[in-house]
């Protein structure tokens, strides 16, 4: 099964508003450059992730979804979550430092 | 030095803070030894709020030097943002979401309902802060989720903290469908949510 999201601009707000701790401007240092590229990295994937989610529980409010779409969708959403945190975890990572701060545009989650 | 925030009244700073004063307007400034945290900072920012200072506190998680300081001072109107947050504070309502059961075997539908409900329970509990907003007429931030908790600050005249504190419980007590609900209030603290308050009343305008 193949799904297309289309993300719009309630989406994209609701997941900005999903503010986490602070003190989490992007910095890249030479001494910790893979950890801070990784968290980078892993923080756009999980707000990526985050914005998919509450496109599909959007989709499955709508009634718009089987419920093996759903359990396809739920499944795929829930490994990739696991699978971020447990990236994030080698580096050191907690699934809070995932958030990248984007100044006056807030946290991305 | 690093740049905590501006004021219109400095009194007595506290240790460790100093008030360099440009016009009407003081800076206050600190060294970047005792500011190396944002926990530090917002130590420091509370120490001058509660020295009885009304100020434009900056964000504790930005460093922002005096120069920086200086020239923002230069692109904005301080003395209306001032007097917006003059002898206020902000308090903060905090409602936790429950907590996440893991289970291993789940299956990604009910891993879906489960967020699906947590999203509605979160909404929920905005919209109640929204509604303590509404209830109590003063001028509070939009909800925001963060760590679990659903939180929104209210700006509040210090004189009256405890009578909205009040107004707020007597608000809650008179819904039923929100008795299992625990509602934590913090405060009060330096308005850190209201610092571009006359802005966002302008542009509403």
């Amino acid at each position: 099964m193949t799904a297309t999201f289309q993300i719009d601009q309630a989406d994209m707000n609701e997941a900005l508003s999903r503010l986490a701790t602070k003190g989490n401007r992007i910095s890249i240092d030479p001494e910790t450059v893979e950890n801070d590229l990784a968290r980078l990295v892993l923080g756009l994937m999980e707000f990526l992730r985050q914005l998919m989610e509450l496109q599909a529980i959007r989709q499955m409010e709508g009634g718009n979804l089987t419920e093996l779409q759903e359990e396809k969708l739920g499944t795929t959403l829930m490994r990739a979550e696991a699978a971020i945190h447990d990236l994030a975890a080698r580096f050191g990572l907690t699934p809070e430092d995932l958030s990248l701060d984007l100044g006056p545009l807030g946290k991305t989650i | 030095m690093i740049a905590l925030g501006w004021t219109s009244d400095a009194k007595t700073a506290p240790e460790h803070v100093t008030a360099y004063p440009y016009g009407s307007v003081d800076l206050l400034c600190t060294s970047p030894s005792h500011a190396g945290s944002a926990r530090e900072r917002l130590c420091l920012q509370t120490m001058c709020f509660d020295a009885g200072m009304s100020m434009l506190p900056i964000a504790p998680s930005h460093v922002v030097s005096r120069q920086e300081a200086v020239a923002i001072m230069q692109q904005i109107d301080l003395m209306a943002g001032l007097r917006t947050v003059q002898n206020t504070g902000q308090l903060t309502l905090s409602v936790d979401l429950p907590p996440r059961r893991q289970d291993a075997k789940q299956g990604g539908r009910s891993w879906l309902i489960a967020r699906q409900a947590e999203l509605g329970k979160s909404r929920q509990h905005a919209q109640l802060l929204r509604n303590i907003a509404e209830h109590i007429a003063l001028p509070a931030s939009d909800p925001r989720i963060k760590n679990s908790t659903v939180q929104c600050d209210i700006l509040v005249s210090r004189l009256d903290t405890a009578k909205v504190k009040d107004k707020i419980a007597q608000y809650l007590s008179s819904l039923a469908d929100h008795a299992d609900l625990t509602l934590l209030i913090t405060g009060l603290w330096p308005p850190f949510s209201f610092v571009d308050q006359q802005l966002r009343e302008e542009n509403a305008r």
